[in-house]
């Protein structure tokens, strides 16, 4: 595995290098039934929202998560923190698997796993104080011993976020998005966590408020070795974080690499399609690209499909594939050469 | 189109003003925009929200409810008339018309309870003199050409059996349907994901070439704005900060803000490891119009003449329009204009 080539970016942790992951994800599935009938309800469907997706993560890094909406993403990390039970699958964190955990075991690992969400508005109790929602976390697990000790580790966590301590009693509308997604960021801290997944944190927010919140996230990693899933659909922000990207698509990985790699080497061409689809700030740039526009539009994930997922829309399918490979055979997340950290999804990845 | 020698442009705003009495008191939301469209031109509107550009958008077709908002002065012309002196009957006439409008959001702007045929016929039928059997066909012909497959077997569908990308297609196509010579796109792009974004952006901008018509593009996205359009105005708390042609407001930024804005958004060509510079602070409340520059409080290169005046929105020696009265190459401060001790 090869480090990415840092001038101490995103932060300086040398990601890929370090020894042994911290959370393992096999071949998650979660799957949601879909029921009709009033009385006798029987399931009729089942939206495969994350069907066999396996990743890992290492100690202070970043694992970026893209796609278009519908595509897994944000259930996968409810799915990881058993927030959803996974219908099939394995979540090996610290020993453990974390699927086969219940009540209070959970409830301990919980303690190392922290989410932020996207909405700084409705993640946030609007009758509740700065404090109180704070302190929540610090309460549950009986972590301040006195009332005195709770302020004081209140105050530290706001300042470590860059808020005001004196905002302590303030409720959430007194605060602009900004401010209000790092309450959301303290909360996530208070517990001291290993690993936080961040679920579009700075998707609602502001473009010049976005780079704050994103510094911040850069900063804490750094300070605090914290491991980030940073799920977003804003490719330029999760490449500015990321030290791996993974490429969903329809609750698969179809592509996973090197946040350089991804970049610059893009071997899947439902990320070519993705990536090509962002827009660059930059008007002689953006006139001379050539744009893959994708075709048709995602296929239903209650569907269950032989072959590969993007086949329908597949612009590279129609050129290479005489045989109806794509169609008759999944193709499996494969590295694209021996031992390399760069896996793809595709029987022709190797073909342009 | 009188005069020979130059073209009136399509719309021109002169000093608009619009404010809203709330509950919390007076909100200054747009305090003296001017800019033009010219014929087939594409024109930026950028901004963060709260800024005014959707308001100053919304004025042009009288949309604000009134109360609580209010014009409070300043001119809008299409074409040489004053949309602000028209009768409700007579913007009626021009609102849908000539002047079309697509929203950020086409779930909430698409009746759910009504077949797209209906609402697509219906706006043509109010403005033109068809028959419902053309005003259908016509509206088939709009659908195919927003690139809707299937376009007469989908024409009765209802919205929501449409995707989000395809319905922002059905609210262009309803747009497109009555022939505007201006088309005024408010975040259109905005809810959809980059792919479907790609799609729209590539739609809007064929049938602005086809048709000729003039396009105003209303967003916080300056990447969008990039590969879109020809000329862009930068908005910050009610007012144009700067007005420049796209090439030369990326490449060679004038107005603090504009250069803030570029240095916080990462890009997907940046170097591995760029910083982000976040522009520190909030965009002020607009209680008041404002007396001095409203930017200034976050301005790194601000000195005590931003603090106690209004910059004006003004031509530089080579024609590009900024209020700063401090004077920027590459977007890095050369001199304040005048004395005074800046960045």
């Amino acid at each position: 595995m090869t480090a990415p080539n840092g001038h101490g970016s995103p932060s300086s942790t040398p990601a890929s290098q370090a020894g042994d992951p911290l959370l393992e994800v096999m071949d998650l599935h979660m799957h949601f039934p879909v029921h009709e009938g009033i009385v006798f309800q029987r399931e009729v469907s089942r939206v495969r929202a994350v069907n066999g997706v396996s990743f890992d993560l290492r100690p202070g890094e970043t694992l970026g998560l893209v796609g278009e909406s519908g595509c897994g993403k944000s259930t996968t990390a409810r799915a990881v923190l058993q927030l959803h039970r996974p219908t099939a699958g394995r979540v090996i964190f610290g020993n453990q698997d974390l699927c086969q955990l219940q009540g209070p075991e959970l409830r301990a690992v919980r303690r190392d796993l922290q989410m932020i969400f996207q909405d700084p508005y409705a993640s946030l109790d609007p009758r509740w104080t700065v404090a109180s929602i704070i302190a929540e976390p610090l309460r549950n697990y009986g972590l301040a011993k006195s009332g005195h000790e709770l302020r004081e580790q209140i105050s530290e966590l706001m300042l470590t976020v860059g808020l005001n301590p004196s905002f302590i009693g303030r409720y959430p509308h007194e605060f602009s998005g900004g401010q209000r997604q790092r309450i959301g960021v303290a909360r996530a801290l208070a517990l001291e966590p290993k690993v936080i997944f961040c679920d579009e944190p700075v998707s609602a927010l502001d473009v010049s408020v976005q780079a704050q919140i994103v510094n911040l996230l850069q900063e804490l990693q750094s300070r605090l070795g914290l491991a980030y899933v940073f799920i977003a659909h804003d490719i330029a922000v999760v490449r500015h974080l990321s030290h791996r990207v993974a490429v969903m698509y329809l609750g698969r990985i179809v592509e996973i690499a090197d946040r350089d790699a991804i970049y610059s080497e893009t071997r899947h061409p439902y990320s070519k399609a993705l990536l090509g689809a962002v827009p660059i700030p930059d008007p002689p740039l953006e006139r001379a690209r050539e744009r893959v526009l994708l075709e048709g539009s995602l296929p239903s994930p209650k569907d269950e499909r032989q072959g590969c997922d993007f086949a329908s829309r597949c612009p590279l399918r129609k050129r290479v594939d005489s045989d109806d490979r794509c169609r008759s055979e999944r193709p499996k997340l494969l590295p694209i050469a021996k031992d390399s950290s760069h896996k793809v999804a595709c029987h022709y990845h190797d073909q342009d | 189109m009188s005069d020979p020698a130059k073209p009136l442009p399509v719309l021109e705003l002169d000093d608009l003003r619009v404010r809203f009495k709330t509950d919390g008191g007076m909100v200054h939301a747009v305090n003296g925009v001017s800019f033009r469209v010219d014929e087939g031109e594409a024109l930026g509107v950028v901004g963060e929200s709260g800024c005014g550009k959707s308001v100053t958008n919304m004025t042009v077709l009288r949309l604000i409810p009134t109360p609580p908002g209010e014009v409070s002065s300043g001119t809008i012309k299409y074409r040489g008339t004053d949309l602000l002196k028209l009768s409700a009957k007579e913007i009626r006439k021009v609102r849908g018309g000539k002047i079309a409008m697509i929203f950020q959001d086409p779930m909430t702007c698409l009746n759910p309870f009504l077949r797209i045929s209906k609402q697509l016929t219906e706006a043509i039928l109010l403005h033109s003199d068809m028959t419902p059997d053309e005003a259908r066909e016509r509206a088939i012909q709009e659908l195919e050409r927003v690139g809707i497959p299937d376009a007469a077997g989908r024409v009765d569908s209802y919205p929501h059996e449409f995707s989000g990308g395809m319905r922002q297609r059905v609210m262009i196509a309803m747009a497109l349907c009555t022939d505007p010579d201006l088309l005024i796109a408010d975040e259109p792009t905005t809810a959809l994901d980059v792919t479907i974004q790609a799609q729209i952006l590539d739609v809007l901008r064929r049938l602005q070439a086809e048709k000729g018509m003039s396009l105003v593009l209303v967003t916080h996205d300056l990447a969008v704005v990039a590969g879109m359009c020809t000329r862009v105005v930068v908005m910050y708390a009610g007012r144009i900060v700067e007005e420049a042609p796209v090439d030369d407001l990326f490449a060679d930024p004038r107005h603090p803000y504009t250069i803030a804005l570029l240095g916080s958004v990462p890009r997907l060509d940046d170097p591995v490891g760029r910083h982000l510079t976040p522009i520190e602070g909030l965009p002020p409340k607009l209680a008041e119009e404002p007396t001095s520059c409203a930017f200034a409080p976050r301005c790194t290169y601000a000195f005590d003449r931003c603090r106690a005046e209004l910059p004006k929105l003004e031509p530089d020696p080579d024609g590009r329009l900024r209020a700063c009265f401090v004077t920027f190459k590459d977007g890095v401060p050369v001199e304040p204009v005048d004395a005074g001790g800046a960045a």
